[in-house]
């Protein structure tokens, strides 16, 4: 990599974005960005694409110049009131505040003090200067998790919480309910799903309760975990969001000797055996027409956890149209949980370079991102990051045992659609 | 809700605006000196016009990419300033794209802590002696709106436009405000058209598109004309090329591209007498009253006898509201009345109703909360989409001449022809 990659766009969200979702997952939550108007506007426009409901509870500071000099509290006060004035008194309120806005360092919290009866306040700075989605997210949870009331208590054997849930993900609720299933049939029951839309904040209290934490997605609630490890001596496993019927299995596995049980996964191995059958049939039958279908590449926007994920499970599963070259994706520092020592093929999302002869690349995104591959006619393309597709199927799922079949049965329908148009041109 | 905000200032991330106008010039590389996620934004409108030029010419994008750096400012920057980091991005920008000009774009971030980045570009031009303009983009730092893509055209101006009075090309016309990548194909051609009354083939759009030597091609069109949707963005579009029309000796015409029926004939006429062909003139004013008419008269068979309702989500100032009138009476719908959205402001609702009171439109004025939906077979001629309209056309809130009064009509009659629920212009 040369020096001029560092210099790339930046191909993932705001901080303020980041921090926002996990906020707004609290019902009848409010949040203010300390902001001028634009990062506000574009913050807003994206929330919405998660979740139209948002666009109400969404407010600005709308800042200038002449808040640098004499300061935000002005603006500020009036846009609490305006909030209070729309919403009524929310549960939970947010102020984050950007980049530009926390050069200056006004008392923000002070001011939301004075200015309303909220019992639940959270004041953060979440420019892009200090991080990105990710750290955003867990930046917010974590502040979201010290303003509850949790005294330590007796843990109920066998009940995990499940952290990293994202509403950013489209189908995070179809996945959620999926983990949740996989895991009722394995013995184990789910006390609080993180990040879930519409949590009310009095569950949270709860999460005292879980015998153990399960990270589901590093970047996303490794820093939840350790903080909750450190106030309340709650243990966690990092366990990514499994993909494909091998990674679910061992998923499960790994969750289960944490928390020192043999699960009983008869039923789920039974259903796999069916799933299994139904890909391994179809795949053998568009073997004969698309034998010469290759996958060069994968590039995804996801962060790097949930895309190795997926990376290992299409070359894992034992159906070579599935298997893929190189994975291109938003590579941040180096992860505990990819210290396999398997070397993966795993390069930088900014690197890629478009497709060179024959072959296809599958793409995990954005509608968006989609225009910077090109190469339309050759390119899968599946909307797993920021929630693009108007039309929200909440039941659908792309992880687990149900999900994985859901994954390939699209990834082949597609494989059939660009080699018919491939092979008509 | 930010829209809903009485305290809404009006402002633009000038960032954007700057990359985009120049997005498509295969000589020019940007550098945006701010942190890593305001590249996301820019990022994004790039894409996003990528796709709408995709999607509407057919798949002919240029094939300009890789044109866009972020020094990506951290705390450490905001702390230590961020000179250092923009004076290494230039470096390996000048090393590893040996581009013809770099444009140095600065955001609120930068400005906030008082970079010196006009002094760093100095000093990077003469020792790479390669052209580095500095524009400053930080939106919300500035008490007035700037136009980004004037911004950007009067820096080029200003550096590359050396011989002002060069051999005139007499089928030349400059059209500012105006970018290639947010116009339609059909928008084109329509200027095309206008123009073309008066022997002017070669529409120069600057600066999008354009090389660094096709940038010195300005001084030799014959004629300067503006785009601006609104009266304060044409203040601020006049004064540059008045400025333009002085040292360059070109005559430019201070009305902007037209957006009415009046205004058609209006600019027609005034580019008559500007350059001393009112015959001309007055024979394209007739052309176009013709055209005007057939297409009215065409579309009556069409719209006879629908009842429709007129929506508005989008303030005054950007709406032709009388024009939207008259068109629909015209063509023979019954107008049951007028809607104002919720998505205005108490100001610019205020605004609407002062305004719709004085000129008289003979319609039932309503608020959205008070209107009464029981009519559910009309359809909404609306400016925003509305979940509550069963059936709604969204109307776009400019079309140029009377060729966009055409496609208005075209795109309406869609809905009524096939019966759909919903239509865009």
């Amino acid at each position: 990599m040369n020096d001029l990659e560092k210099f790339k766009p930046c191909t993932g969200y705001c901080q303020m974005i980041g921090a926002a979702t996990a906020l707004l997952s609290i019902k009848n939550s409010l949040v203010i960005f300390n902001s001028p108007r634009w990062c506000a506007l574009t913050a807003e426009r994206e929330l919405t694409c998660i979740n139209k409901d948002y666009e109400r509870k969404v407010f600005c500071t709308e800042a200038r110049e002449n808040d640098i000099l004499y300061g935000i509290e002005k603006s500020l006060r009036e846009t609490i009131k305006e909030a209070i004035d729309m919403e009524g008194t929310p549960t939970l309120l947010n102020v984050i505040t950007s980049c530009s806005m926390s050069l200056i360092g006004d008392d923000i919290k002070g001011v939301c003090a004075s200015e309303t009866d909220c019992n639940n306040v959270i004041t953060l700075d979440a420019g892009g200067f200090t991080g990105t989605f990710e750290s955003g997210y867990q930046l917010a949870m974590i502040a979201l998790l010290k303003n509850i009331n949790s005294k330590v208590t007796e843990q109920k054997s066998l009940k995990v919480n499940l952290l990293g849930v994202c509403t950013s993900y489209p189908n995070w609720k179809g996945n959620l309910e999926e983990l949740k299933r996989l895991l009722r049939l394995a013995g184990i029951e789910v006390n609080v799903a993180l990040g879930a839309d519409n949590t009310d904040f009095a569950e949270l209290e709860k999460l005292v309760e879980a015998e153990l934490n399960v990270v589901l997605v590093p970047e996303l609630s490794l820093n939840v975990a350790n903080y909750l490890y450190e106030s309340l001596g709650q243990r966690y496993i990092i366990a990514t969001i499994p993909f494909g019927f091998k990674d679910s299995i061992k998923w499960l596995n790994d969750i289960s000797s944490e928390l020192g049980v043999i699960p009983n996964l008869k039923e789920i191995e039974n259903e796999i055996k069916q799933l299994e059958r139904g890909i391994i049939d179809e795949a053998y039958s568009m073997r004969n027409f698309f034998s010469n279908f290759n996958l060069l590449q994968m590039a995804s926007s996801l962060p790097e956890s949930l895309t190795i994920s997926i990376f290992k499970a299409m070359n894992n599963s034992g159906v070579d149209l599935l298997n893929c070259n190189a994975c291109y994706c938003n590579k941040k520092d180096v992860i505990e949980h990819t210290s396999s020592n398997e070397s993966l093929p795993l390069k930088q999302l900014t690197e890629i370079k478009g497709l060179d002869g024959k072959g296809y690349q599958l793409l995990l995104g954005t509608e968006k991102e989609r225009m910077r591959f090109k190469d339309f006619t050759r390119t899968l393309y599946l909307n797993f990051s920021m929630p693009t597709e108007k039309i929200k199927c909440e039941n659908d799922c792309y992880v687990g045992v149900r999900g994985w079949s859901n994954f390939v049965r699209n990834i082949f329908s597609q494989i059939k659609t660009l080699e018919y148009i491939n092979k008509s041109l | 809700m930010i829209k809903k905000t009485k305290r809404k200032k009006v402002i633009h991330c000038n960032l954007s605006e700057i990359y985009t106008s120049v997005a498509f010039n295969p000589d020019i590389v940007v550098i945006v000196h701010a942190p890593k996620s305001c590249s996301h934004i820019i990022y994004n409108a790039w894409l996003n016009s990528k796709r709408r030029m995709l999607l509407n010419y057919n798949g002919q994008v240029p094939d300009v990419e890789d044109n866009l750096f972020i020094t990506g400012m951290t705390d450490k920057e905001a702390i230590f300033g961020g000179e250092k980091l923009l004076e290494n991005c230039i470096a390996n920008v000048v090393q590893y794209k040996n581009p013809k000009c770099i444009i140095v774009a600065s955001g609120c971030a930068a400005a906030v802590i008082g970079d010196d980045v006009q002094s760093v570009c100095d000093k990077a031009e003469i020792k790479y002696n390669l052209p580095i303009i500095f524009i400053p983009g930080s939106g919300f730092m500035s008490d007035q709106t700037k136009d980004g893509s004037l911004l950007t055209t009067s820096y080029l101006y200003k550096k590359f436009i050396k011989n002002k009075q060069p051999i005139k090309d007499e089928q030349s016309v400059v059209v500012l405000g105006l970018n290639r990548l947010q116009l339609l194909q059909w928008e084109l051609l329509e200027l095309k058209r206008i123009y073309g009354y008066f022997g002017y083939t070669n529409l120069l759009l600057p600066p999008s598109g354009l090389s660094v030597e096709e940038l010195t091609n300005i001084s030799k069109a014959s004629l300067i004309g503006t785009y601006a949707p609104t009266v304060e963005k044409l203040k601020e579009y006049n004064k540059f090329s008045n400025m333009l029309s002085k040292e360059l000796s070109i005559p430019t015409i201070n009305n902007r591209i037209p957006l009415s029926i009046k205004e058609t004939y209006e600019y027609i006429n005034t580019m008559g007498v500007l350059l001393g062909k009112e015959d001309v003139a007055e024979s394209a004013i007739i052309n176009e009253q013709n055209l005007l008419n057939s297409n009215l008269e065409k579309y009556k068979s069409i719209f006879q006898g629908e009842r429709c309702t007129i929506a508005l989500g989008h303030p005054l100032r950007f709406i032709q509201i009388d024009e939207l009138i008259f068109i629909l009476k015209s063509v023979g719908f019954h107008i049951n009345g007028l809607v104002l959205l919720n998505d205005l402001t108490d100001s610019e609702l205020n605004e609407y109703k002062n305004y719709l009171e004085k000129s008289d439109c003979g319609l039932q004025i309503s608020q959205e909360n008070e209107w009464d939906y029981t009519e559910d077979d009309d359809i909404f001629i609306t400016s925003i989409f509305n979940e509550k309209f069963k059936r709604q056309f969204c109307f776009r809130r400019k079309r140029i001449g009377i060729g966009g009064i055409k496609v208005f009509l075209e795109k309406l009659s869609i809905i009524t022809t096939n019966n759909r629920s919903l239509g865009h212009e």
